[in-house]
């Protein structure tokens, strides 16, 4: 019988066998599959797990953490793909599988090769040059923000200029940053912007995303929107590594939307700072400079000819002083010997008083006239004198004279 | 507002006087002139700061639509 030439396979031999089959197939070893992504799951181990259709089938695929750390976008539901891999058999429940080696986002070739095109028109219009930028303000009166009023970027933006300026005043733009219609928008508000001179600076930005979420910024109205705003553009698009045709016609780029705000507003505190600096270093020039003016004085004060001046004035002022001292000494002295020389004169005088003398029991004799006799030698026998002591007068006749030898 | 100095034109104007002030040369009243000039715009840099209100203005009222992915 024919059915006992079949030979029967436990579950594990078949799984095995089949395995081997695909492995052993050179065109299944490396396998390029297109499709979309669905059910995607990013297990906790780094493992990815996901499926890949088209509109009549689907297919398991896995991708190891290895592989998975190497690509350069998140992986999500819808996503258009092309895998690089091969295809095997999960043998522990027989699953057909594909496992990836490499994801590359379809389209995004296509998308790439328009934008260079693009960049490479526009640059040649002179969209990009150099000397059509217009320089940010350092302070501006307010801050345009063109984006979407509800993405994570709008806060970004509010909250970095919130820190470095808190009174800084915002007129905020919200557009629809991707899908159809965006472009326009976000041309529309930019233009808005300049009509109502809303600010002195704009941002025109968004979050990050794939380079088709980002493609509104590099459509040509936006790029010709900001070409043609007076109000300077700070262009942020996405994160570091995304470059868009609004960038390169941006007055400057700033890599993320929080950077676009800090490149917009100061800090308050350092304005104030370097207010406050300025005035201090007047301050200190001026005073430094009549510090100055002071040591000029000082120094003629103390150079040779006006020291010899200076010690000609002094030296006469104590020569002035010596004699007021002198003359008052002097006169002091001069008083204390006139009043000396008195006292001896009074004492002398006393001493000459008659009267004094009289008390003591002498007598003054006086001739006919009034006139003090001195001696004998002026009276003669018969002279009629006056004597004189101290309690009255008496007449007297001289009886003889007798000159002493 | 319009025609009054801006704030780093006012700086400018600011660190050209205090540069002419720390060269130290120039007479004394020459200095002092410079010096109140300079003062004067330390005012006006001031007031500008404190002028600032902080509000959020919106451009439009049309709704935001498709937000950001992030």
């Amino acid at each position: 019988m024919e059915q006992t030439l079949i030979p029967i396979f436990s579950v594990s031999e078949l799984n095995e066998y089949v395995g081997t089959l695909l492995s052993a197939d050179p065109n299944l070893s490396e396998i390029r599959v297109s499709g979309e992504i669905s059910g995607f799951k990013r297990h906790s181990s780094g493992h990815l797990y996901f499926s890949l259709k088209d509109e009549n089938a689907l297919v398991r695929c896995v991708m190891f953490k290895q592989q998975a750390m190497r690509l350069n976008f998140r992986p999500e539901d819808g996503m258009q793909v092309v895998l690089y891999g091969r295809a095997s058999l999960y043998q522990k429940d027989g699953s057909f599988q594909l496992y990836a080696n490499y994801l590359k986002k379809s389209g995004e070739g296509e998308l790439f090769k328009r934008f260079l095109a693009l960049k490479d028109e526009l640059e040649k219009k002179g969209y990009f040059d150099l000397e059509r930028k217009r320089p940010i303000p350092f302070l501006p009166r307010s801050v345009g923000v063109v984006t979407s009023g509800t993405g994570a970027a709008v806060q970004d933006i509010l909250n970095v200029i919130g820190r470095r300026f808190p009174r800084m005043p915002v007129v905020l733009a919200s557009v629809r940053v991707q899908g159809q219609g965006a472009a326009e928008e976000i041309a529309r508000a930019i233009d808005e912007m300049n009509a109502k001179n809303g600010a002195d600076v704009l941002i025109v930005g968004r979050g990050g995303g794939s380079m088709e979420d980002l493609w509104a910024f590099n459509e040509p109205v936006v790029a010709d929107a900001i070409r043609n705003s007076r109000i300077p553009v700070i262009s942020a698009v996405g994160h570091e590594t995304d470059f868009t045709i609004a960038d390169f016609t941006a007055d400057l780029r700033a890599p993320t939307p929080s950077a676009a705000a800090e490149l917009a507003v100061p800090e308050m505190d350092a304005c104030y700072e370097a207010v406050s600096s300025m005035a201090g270093r007047m301050r200190v020039s001026l005073n430094a400079r009549v510090e100055k003016m002071r040591g000029n004085v000082k120094l003629f004060a103390s150079s040779n000819a006006f020291r010899i001046l200076e010690r000609r004035v002094a030296d006469s002022r104590m020569t002035l002083d010596l004699a007021r001292e002198s003359a008052l000494r002097g006169a002091s002295r001069r008083i204390e010997q006139s009043r000396a020389a008195l006292a001896q004169t009074f004492g002398k005088l006393a001493a000459l008083d008659p009267g004094a003398v009289l008390e003591r029991g002498y007598a003054m004799l006086t001739d006919g006239n009034g006139r003090t006799i001195t001696g004998v030698r002026a009276m003669k026998p018969k002279d009629r004198v006056n004597i004189r002591m101290h309690d009255g007068t008496a007449a007297a006749t001289v009886e003889n004279v007798a000159k002493n030898d | 507002m319009e025609k009054q100095l801006r704030f780093e034109e006012a700086m400018q104007k600011l660190s050209e006087i205090v540069e002419k002030l720390e060269s130290g040369e120039g007479a004394l009243d020459e200095m002092i002139h410079l010096y109140e000039e300079g003062m004067k715009l330390v005012g006006i840099c001031e007031k500008q700061l404190d002028a600032y209100e902080s509000t959020i203005t919106k451009l439009n009222e049309k709704a935001g639509g498709i937000s950001d992915a992030e």
